[in-house]
């Protein structure tokens, strides 16, 4: 007993622990080796925190714990945690990807100033991350998201002194702020709903009240639709993706961990930790697959015509997002957790690479790199691992998740949500082989060498994408406490079968591989596709999007706030406040006008005082 | 016939009069002028009031008592009058009361 | 003798009556400085006759004493010692047409007030009373304002002798 209870604490040491080495991190600042060693203990103890939680839940199930936060009248706020599977898949995924991105950031980070700091963002990060995923509690969940999105700004704002960074910084944060509107919105009014912050318990208002028709379902749809507009923004998805490819000017780990494997993710794991609120709802789970599809192929698009390497990873990432929104709005929560898990070990792999071929060939740009077989072998082959993952050749994981996504989307919306998803597909194969093609067939020499990777920053990707491939053994089953990742996900469901045939693994399958071959022949020349200019042009600008914005922005936001302030200005200030307190040497100045010092004035006030009583006297009395 | 009206307008008229030339005169002496047309006015409200009455010896002898007073006082009003006049004639060598102005904001 | 001189008594009063205001207006407007002074002793003359009209010969006889003879000459003296005849100072202030205007207001109350307040007039009855009569009422009914007023007058005496003394600090 006491063991069980030792335990339901312990879930309170995950975040804890991150959150004692970022304030130890900022203490230590300025000893590099301290820092250092600090977070590279604080993550290990995460990692086997997490083997901790995972046994015990497959031994025990599910466990909550809480704390009364504070009492407001009559409503009781508390903090709880809960570990159920879909938290510790995440836990699973945050401790792992931070631990090595930790090892490989000691080489990266090596010499830039302000080594400390950037080990204390990414202790905050991890500890609001965890907090996402363990809530139980819509309020902490928010607070929690709110400091993920901090942690993001300060490390895409790290080096603070480029122009470029410190704009980006800036526009992530305020596009991902317009989707917390929706997010607290929706959080209100399931609070006003249900009563209660817990969600556990707004599932059962909900489900009770949808049942028994107390509980009107568009309320229920509003609400999700806002909670989803919170997940779009910080998942860099359609109208709010802008932030993402501008994010690149942070630190390739840190892009690596925040906008690959982690944040990004949180948009997904909210509308998973809250689907049976969307479940209700029909019109939701659409709006989410049609914005899933929409950026899938819109981003996909786009990283077919850019040249710097991670700019191509980040739409990428967009795009992919967008296959686990879609794979969301047809229903399909595991298959969306299991292509989070592995597009997360496969995106942070190749964003690795592209840190350590940046460095080597002290280039960014595709068209540039050369030579890179021979210089890094090991980052090369991790490479070719995470871009056959990602692009979803059998028998990498990618293909699985891929497939089980692709079947979903079938029996959910049927024939034409199918063919655009196999569009998708098409794209992500297309691109990826770009990408490896150039690289690794360009044939123009290297004038400078720059000596070999070091160990730290070629281990952690190979490390990865042994994971990526380890991790299709989650979809097996193994004896009878696991019985494949489905069930894991969803105990209560006891294994949908989302397969309509083995006629869709094929399609998928040869989709695949004829844009892999297209792909090849293209790139290397063999045969010539000349683009068309104007669809050229029209992705060269990302649709325009980023202009639409700044023009709305420029046009009419700060149109709108020059006139609110000189109103303030004006009106309030100097009318108002000033204009009052201006009265008075005004009225003052006027008023003394009086004291003459002459004596016929004061005579004359006299007398007409003297008038004025004899008036009354004669008329009033 | 002359009843008390006639008198009491007269002092009325009399008052206004001497009231307008304290009012619009520059110079001070001649405001002190004006005054002691003021006083005069009082002097024959009383005096006539006293004169008037029906009752008794005794209101006439108080009206005239109260109209000594007013001529002791004024006496007196006149001569610490010219005083301050001749004092301040001295000090800025100019009795014009537009420029006897220190007491202005 | 007396109620036959009604007519008589009318005509004079009117007669002292227009002198007196005439005198008055003198002293208000008149731009010579000595007629306006001259003027002023043509008033107190004419209001000391009224007097001598309602039965109070001492009060005239105070008044010509008083007025003509000590008020007068003070304000002749310092005429002369102030330089009176300055032309600046005998124009009128600025505020004269206001003055016009709230004095004729006074007047104008004054005499709505006079003429509604009283029914009926008192007829004239003149009441002779000594001068033993009045000096007996001073010093006995009024015995404690006449001291004050001496005393008032010895302070006003000693206060303008003060007050025009030279200054011993600068010797001018």
């Amino acid at each position: 007993m006491t063991g069980l209870l030792q335990y339901n604490n312990l879930i309170w040491l995950i975040p804890l622990i991150s959150l004692i080495s970022f304030v130890l991190s900022i203490l230590n600042k300025n000893s590099n080796s301290r820092t250092y060693l600090l977070n590279l203990i604080a993550g290990l103890v995460n990692i086997i925190l997490f083997l901790v939680v995972l046994i015990n839940y497959i031994d025990i199930g599910k466990t909550s714990s809480q704390i009364v936060w504070a009492k407001i009248g009559d409503t009781t706020l508390m903090i709880g945690a809960t570990v159920d599977a879909l938290s510790i898949s995440m836990i699973g995924l945050v401790s792992i990807v931070t631990f090595l991105i930790k090892l490989y950031s000691l080489q990266y980070m090596k010499d830039d100033p302000k080594f400390g700091w950037y080990f204390a963002c990414i202790s905050l990060f991890s500890a609001a991350m965890y907090g996402v995923v363990l809530s139980d509690n819509l309020l902490f969940l928010y607070g929690a998201w709110e400091l993920v999105g901090l942690g993001s700004y300060l490390l895409i704002g790290f080096w603070y002194e480029k122009r470029a960074a410190a704009e980006a910084a800036k526009k992530a944060f305020i596009t991902t702020r317009i989707g917390d509107v929706g997010l607290l919105v929706g959080s209100l009014i399931l609070f006003k709903i249900s009563g209660t912050f817990n969600i556990s318990e707004i599932f059962h208002v909900v489900t009770n009240g949808i049942e028994t028709e107390m509980i009107s379902q568009s309320t229920v749809s509003i609400a999700a639709i806002l909670i989803a507009l919170g997940a779009i923004g910080k998942s860099a998805q359609f109208p709010l993706h802008v932030w993402l490819p501008d994010a690149m000017e942070g630190p390739t780990p840190a892009s690596a961990l925040i906008h690959a494997a982690t944040m990004v993710a949180a948009g997904v794991f909210l509308i998973a930790r809250l689907f049976p609120i969307f479940e209700v709802s029909n019109f939701a789970l659409t709006f989410i697959a049609t914005i899933g599809i929409i950026t899938f192929l819109f981003a996909g698009t786009l990283a077919l015509v850019m040249n710097d390497l991670k700019r191509i990873l980040a739409y990428s990432t967009i795009s992919h997002l967008g296959l686990m929104f879609l794979s969301l709005g047809c229903g399909n929560v595991p298959g969306a957790i299991f292509h989070l898990l592995i597009h997360g070990a496969s995106k942070a792999l190749l964003f690795l690479c592209a840190g350590n071929f940046t460095n080597l060939t002290s280039k960014s740009t595709i068209f540039e790199m050369s030579g890179l077989i021979k210089k890094s072998t090991l980052s090369s082959f991790s490479f070719f691992i995470g871009a056959a993952t990602l692009a979803g050749i059998p028998p990498f994981g990618g293909f699985w998740s891929k497939d089980a996504i692709l079947a979903s989307s079938y029996s959910a919306f049927g024939l034409p949500m199918f063919a655009a998803a196999l569009t998708g597909t098409f794209l992500s194969a297309f691109y990826i082989t770009r990408i490896v093609v150039i690289i690794f067939s360009n044939k123009k020499n290297l004038t400078d060498k720059l000596g070999q990777t070091s160990i730290l920053m070629s281990l952690p990707p190979l490390i990865l994408s042994v994971l990526s491939i380890l991790l299709i053994g989650l979809l097996i089953s193994w004896g009878d406490r696991y019985l494949g990742f489905s069930t894991f996900i969803n105990p209560s469901e006891g294994g949908e079968n989302h397969h309509a045939g083995i006629w869709i693994p094929v399609i998928s399958g040869l989709v695949t591989i004829s844009a892999i071959i297209f792909s090849w022949l293209k790139y290397t020349n063999r045969i010539s596709l000349p683009p068309n200019q104007k669809i050229l042009r029209l992705l060269e600008n990302k649709y325009h999007v980023d202009n639409l914005y700044n023009y709305l922005v420029s046009k009419i936001v700060l149109r709108t706030s020059k006139i609110i302030s000189a109103f303030d200005r004006i009106v309030i200030n100097d009318t108002g406040v000033d204009g009052l307190a201006s009265l008075i040497p005004f009225s003052s100045l006027r008023l003394k006008q009086i004291q003459t010092g002459k004596v016929s004035t004061y005579l004359m006030s006299m007398t007409i005082g003297l008038v004025a009583v004899l008036l009354y006297m004669v008329f009033f009395h | 016939m002359t009843g008390l009206v006639h008198y009491q307008i007269l002092s009325a008229i009399l008052f206004c009069i001497g009231l307008y030339g304290a009012l619009s005169r520059k110079s001070a002496i001649l405001i002190l002028l004006s005054i002691e047309i003021m006083f005069n006015a009082v002097n024959l409200n009383l005096i006539s009031l006293a004169a008037f009455s029906q009752f008794s010896q005794e209101q006439v002898a108080l009206g005239q008592s109260i109209v000594v007073f007013v001529i002791t006082i004024a006496a007196a009003e006149l001569a610490l009058g010219v005083a301050i006049i001749l004092r301040i004639y001295k000090n800025k060598s100019s009795i014009d009361t537009d420029n006897l102005n220190l007491l202005k904001w | 003798m007396i109620e036959n001189s009604n007519l008589i008594s009318m005509m004079l009063f009117y007669l002292l009556a227009i002198t007196i205001i005439a005198s008055a207006i003198g002293v208000a407007i008149s731009k010579n400085v000595m007629l306006a002074c001259l003027s002023l002793l043509a008033a107190l003359l004419g209001v000391a006759g009224l007097f001598i009209f309602l039965a109070a010969e001492f009060m005239a006889l105070v008044q010509i004493l008083i007025y003509g003879g000590t008020v007068v000459t003070v304000i002749v003296f310092a005429i002369i010692l102030t330089n009176l005849n300055d032309f600046s100072n005998l124009k009128s202030t600025k505020q004269a047409p206001f003055a016009i205007l709230a004095c004729a207001g006074a007047l104008a109350c004054l005499i709505i007030g006079i003429l509604g307040s009283s029914t009926s007039w008192p007829k004239l009855e003149l009441n002779y009373i000594s001068i033993t009569y009045l000096g007996r009422y001073l010093f006995t009914d009024w015995a404690i304002p006449f001291e004050l007023a001496s005393l008032v007058l010895l302070i006003a005496l000693i206060g303008a002798v003060l007050m025009v003394k030279p200054s011993n600090e600068d010797d001018k």
